[in-house]
Parts: structure tokens; sequence; C-alpha cells
């Protein structure tokens, strides 16, 4: 088993960070998702024992958090949001370094500190000051550190950060590579494109709180159809026929995205904008990605917290009447 | 085509637990030396020892002559005093040059993150950035005492000074051991402070100086009592020393013998205090 979370809550004083995340996960690669302050990276803290749970038990790789925190952290790796290097090292110090802190022999850390950068594409660079490296060869190297000793699963943090299109296939090919290779991937990323073409599990947090956990397929799906419609000059008067009617709209550009369920079908559709004498100009089945599964996960969630939010503040304000 | 080396293999060998403060030494150390800088100032400060090196073989010339003429005097514990003196400044000098970064580099490059995403505990590091300070002032320090002390000692082998000898040496290799662990904590402890290299170097030439310059005011003040030189670390330091070295001042001095140990045990445990609440306070993610 990948992750092994029960009710894990964590607390900075009287600010809940993490509310009762309970999960199992044992998949190849998982993609962290949620928006700034969700939790993510004290999820990461927390699951490689940097940060002490407040209530709750959590295993990672069959180990158990904290008593086994050191285990943990030997076997795995931390590629880093941001750069974390002494500038005036060479990249196979770096690297080598890295392996060591691991626990890796002195002699065997430099050999696979050559290995490894020759793997991450960097052979030519080795020994040249991490100070004069490019955007993309930064991230390279900090892969290159987390791989270095071998281990079962790599804590990836925004990898494609700042990297051009070519770059970030590369970098997207590499993670791929790795993951191939029988290394368990976590990809903390704002670019769900790259979650989709790494990963097939995602957790997704929003304000602390665990949103979703499955297959990117299941979430896709969602037991929900799109469709994309566009028309002359009355798209806003169609969002709002279609809502009165109970369907979920969003403008997206210069269209809408209308979800049909089981009850709603693109026939209905048609027909309301043919009685409102609205003419279609576009009328087409989209695709639901993940980046509109993720915001309308996201959206529902902060619409049902404001929903709890408001009946608790009615229940009180009853209650003090 | 993929850009990366496709008959790689994942390392598959032993990682043995524990010891990652020695990778944090010897990191730090490799660092420090490979700077020209710290090479040239190493040089340098080898200049004091190795004419303190003629001085004993001088020493020994003129004994010998002078034994021919009149007897031999007891050797005092001058020599010593002034190589713990100027072995005090040579480790100032050498820190202020290479060893004000230690831990503030790590702190402006955020390489914390690296450290304490691995097996590494907070005591490690401490341990570690340490242990490569003392080392590295062992070359300006301890390795000119034990250079110099056999030598001077080897003179007085056959002398019935021999057990005089060897006591003013093995304390003199003490107080350098306790002048370069004290420099060290109190440099990791200014270091631990700030990101900021130059704000290090400006404290810690601050932390030297400006108590050295109320030590010269006190002393003008009172005509030179020794009480002035609980003002400042030297002074503290050259207390403890004459102390030790020299017992026949020991009954002389105004001032306790441990007031000057308590001075320097007070200033070195903040500076170990400081550096112990900077890195406890470090997630090691961001």
């Amino acid at each position: 088993m990948l992750f092994d979370l029960d009710n894990v809550q964590k607390f900075y004083d009287r600010f809940q960070a993490l509310s009762g995340i309970t999960l199992k996960v044992d998949s190849a690669s998982v993609g962290l998702l949620g928006p700034n302050g969700a939790g993510k990276s004290t999820l990461i803290k927390t699951l490689l024992g940097l940060l002490p749970i407040t209530a709750g038990s959590a295993q990672v790789l069959g180990y158990r958090l904290p008593e086994d925190a050191d285990k943990i952290r030997r076997a795995t790796g931390y590629m880093p949001e941001n750069d974390c290097y002494l500038p005036y090292m060479t990249a196979v110090q770096y690297v080598a370094f890295s392996g060591q802190l691991s626990g890796m022999p002195r002699r065997e850390a430099f050999r696979r500190a050559h290995e490894v950068l020759y793997y991450v594409g960097l052979g030519e660079a080795r020994y040249r000051k991490l100070s004069g490296f490019s955007t993309g060869m930064k991230q390279r190297v900090k892969l290159a550190q987390a791989l270095v000793h071998g281990p079962k699963l790599v804590f990836l943090d925004e990898p494609t950060n700042g990297l051009d299109p070519r770059g970030r296939d590369e970098m997207l090919q590499l993670i791929n590579d790795v993951k191939a290779r029988g290394v368990h991937i976590v990809l903390s990323s704002h670019v769900l494109l790259d979650v989709e073409q790494v990963c097939d599990t995602v957790i997704m947090l929003n304000a602390g709180q665990l949103v979703h956990v499955g297959p990117i397929s299941e979430l896709k799906s969602g037991g929900e159809r799109v469709l994309e419609v566009d028309t002359h000059n009355a798209n806003d008067r169609l969002k709002k026929l279609l809502e009165d009617k109970g369907y979920r709209v969003q403008t997206e550009g210069l269209r809408l995205k209308v979800y049909l369920d089981d009850t709603h079908g693109d026939q209905d559709v048609l027909r309301i904008a043919v009685d409102a004498d609205i003419q279609l100009r576009h009328f087409m089945p989209g695709e639901l990605t993940l980046e509109t599964a993720f915001l309308g996960m996201i959206g529902q969630h902060n619409a049902h917290t404001d929903h709890e939010a408001s009946d608790a503040a009615s229940e009180s304000a009853r209650a003090a009447v | 085509m993929a850009i990366h080396d496709q008959n790689y293999v994942r390392y598959n060998g032993p990682l043995r637990e524990g010891g990652g403060w020695w990778a944090i030494t010897t990191m730090t150390l490799r660092l420090a030396l490979s700077a020209l800088r710290t090479k040239i100032i190493l040089l340098l400060l080898w200049v004091m020892p190795l004419i303190m090196a003629v001085g004993i073989m001088i020493e020994y010339a003129v004994r010998g002559q002078a034994a021919q003429i009149a007897g031999q005097a007891a050797p005092g514990p001058g020599a010593a005093l002034f190589f713990l003196q100027s072995t005090f400044f040579s480790l100032a000098i050498l820190f202020i040059a290479a060893g004000c970064s230690v831990v503030s580099d790590d702190l402006r490059h955020r390489t914390f993150q690296l450290y304490f995403s691995r097996p590494l505990a907070r005591w490690e590091y401490g341990l570690g950035k340490f242990l490569a300070l003392f080392i590295l002032g062992s070359f300006v320090s301890l390795v000119p005492a034990l250079m110099l002390g056999p030598l001077r000692l080897s003179f007085f082998a056959r002398t019935e000074f021999f057990n005089a000898m060897a006591v003013q040496t093995g304390l003199t290799l003490l107080m350098t051991t306790v002048c370069l662990a004290m420099l060290s904590a109190i440099v990791l402890g200014l270091s631990s402070l700030t990101r900021r290299t130059g704000y290090v170097v400006l404290s810690f030439i601050g932390v030297l100086l400006v108590p050295l310059i109320l030590h010269a005011i006190v002393s003008i003040a009172t005509g030179g009592a020794d009480i002035a030189g609980l003002w400042s670390l030297p002074g503290n330091f050259m207390m403890i020393s004459e102390i030790l070295l020299n017992p026949e001042v020991r009954a002389e001095y105004m001032v306790p013998w441990w007031a000057p140990v308590l001075i320097l045990l007070a200033v070195t445990g903040a500076s170990v205090g400081a550096l112990v609440r900077r890195i406890a306070r470090l997630e090691g993610v961001a």
C-alpha cells in the first residue's frame, strides 16, 4: 500500500491545515491537486514525517508514522518546487551529497551521481557549477538528486515549473520513464494537463479537506456528459434559462459548457433554445477535461461548505433567539 | 527520441542508518577549502606558527649557550600565552574569511529542504556544521599546537624541566581546543541568525571588536586592573589561560577564576541555543 491514512488531522495552533483525511491509495502514480492553501504541502510534509500528525494515523509504503519517519525518508525522494542548492556546488557534488545524506557510501554515491545525471540528460554538464544552469537543467538536477539513492517513491513538486513546452514534454517523458522503472510517483502540480499525462490516480484537496480520491478516468467521467454551446449574442440569456431549468452551466471563453446528467438530455437543451428563439452557432458534445472536472468539484465543495456554514449560522441565530 | 539514458538501472544497494552528520561535515569542509580565499588565508595564517617554530629553535640554541655560562632558568609561560593569543586572532580571521557562511548560506539558498527531506536529524545537521568549522579552524590552531608543542617539549626532553614543560604543553593544547570550540560555536550561532553572510561577518567582528574597545576603556579607567579583561572575549580567554599556565598570577588576581569561565560558557551557550532554536523551527519542505 502506497498511502494508508486514517482521519489524519494537522493543526497549526488553532488553524486546521488538514481535517480528517482518510484514504487508501495503491497506485503507481498519484496526482496531488488543490488550489493554493489547500493543504498539499502540509500533506507532503506529513507524509515525509517532517510534521507531526495532530490526530489520526498514517502509513507510507507500509511504514508507520511517526516512528518510521527515517525509514520513509530513506525510501523516498523529494524534488522541491523551488531551488535548494548551494550555487557554487557542481551538479555531481550536489547529487552525490544527496545520496550520502540518504545513507549511500561516499564512493557509491559519486558513482551513482554520474549515472543518474546521465539518465536525466545532464551527463555533459555534471562538472559545471549549478549557478550557471538554466531553469530546465535545474529541474533535471533536482530530479536527479531525488532519484540517486533508488527510492521506491518520489514526491515531485511542480516539476515542470518555468519550463518551455519542449522542456516540459521532456520532463514529463522522463517522469513517465521513472514510473515505468517501478518507482511510485506523487506529482503535485497546478498544471492539470501534466497530472493527466503522468498519473493514474488523483488526490484532490480543498481547504484542508479531501474532496476526491480515485482514478482520473472516474473523475473525468463523473457520471456527467458535457455539451459545448455557442449562440448568436445570447449566451447569457441561454445560460439563465438553462440554470432556471436546473442545468449546471459554465461560461468558458466564448462558449457555454452545459453539464448533462440522466434527467437532462441534449435534445432538451436544443428545445429550450428553439423555444426562446435563440440562434445556435455551435452545439457539440464536449470533453470533460481534468481541469473542468477539478473546477467543478472544487466549486461543488465550496458551495457545500458555504451551505453548511450558513446552516450552522442560522441554527446558532435561532438558538440565540 | 528520449533525451535520457535508456540503460539506466535503479540503485538497489545498501543505505546505512545514521552518519548524515559526517556527510554534512565533509561537504561543508570541501566547499570551504575549494574557495581560493580560504586557501590564501590558511597560507598566510601559517606564517606565525612557522615564525614560532624558528623561535623555538633559537630559544633552544640560546639556552644551550646560556647553560654553559650560568645555570639554566625554568621556562616561563610567555611563549605558550603568546601562541594562544595569536591562535585566537588567527581563528577569528579565518572564520571571518571562510566560516561565517556556514549556516547562513543554507538559509539563503533553502538547502534545508534537501537536508531534512532525507533521513537527517536536526542535531546531526548542527553537529556536522560544528565539526566542519572545528576541523577548518584546527588547521590554524590545533595543527600548529600539535607541531610546536612536541617540538618544544623534545628540546626539554633531557632536562629537569621536562615535566613542567609537558604540563604546559598539555594545557596549551587544552586551551587551544577550548578556543577553537568556543569560536566555532559562536560563528555557528551568529550564522544561524540571518541569511545574509555579510551581516554574520559584521556581527562576528562586532562581537570581537566592540567588547575589545570596552576592554581598553575599562583598562585605562582602572589603571590596567584585571577586571577589564572580563569585558572582551580574548580578555576572558587569556585570563583563564594565564590562571592555568601561571599559578603565581592566580593569587594576584582580583577577579575569581570562575568569572571568565562563566562568561565564556554563557556566550558559547547562547550561540548554541540560537542555532538549536533556528534549526528546530525549520520544517524542511517549503
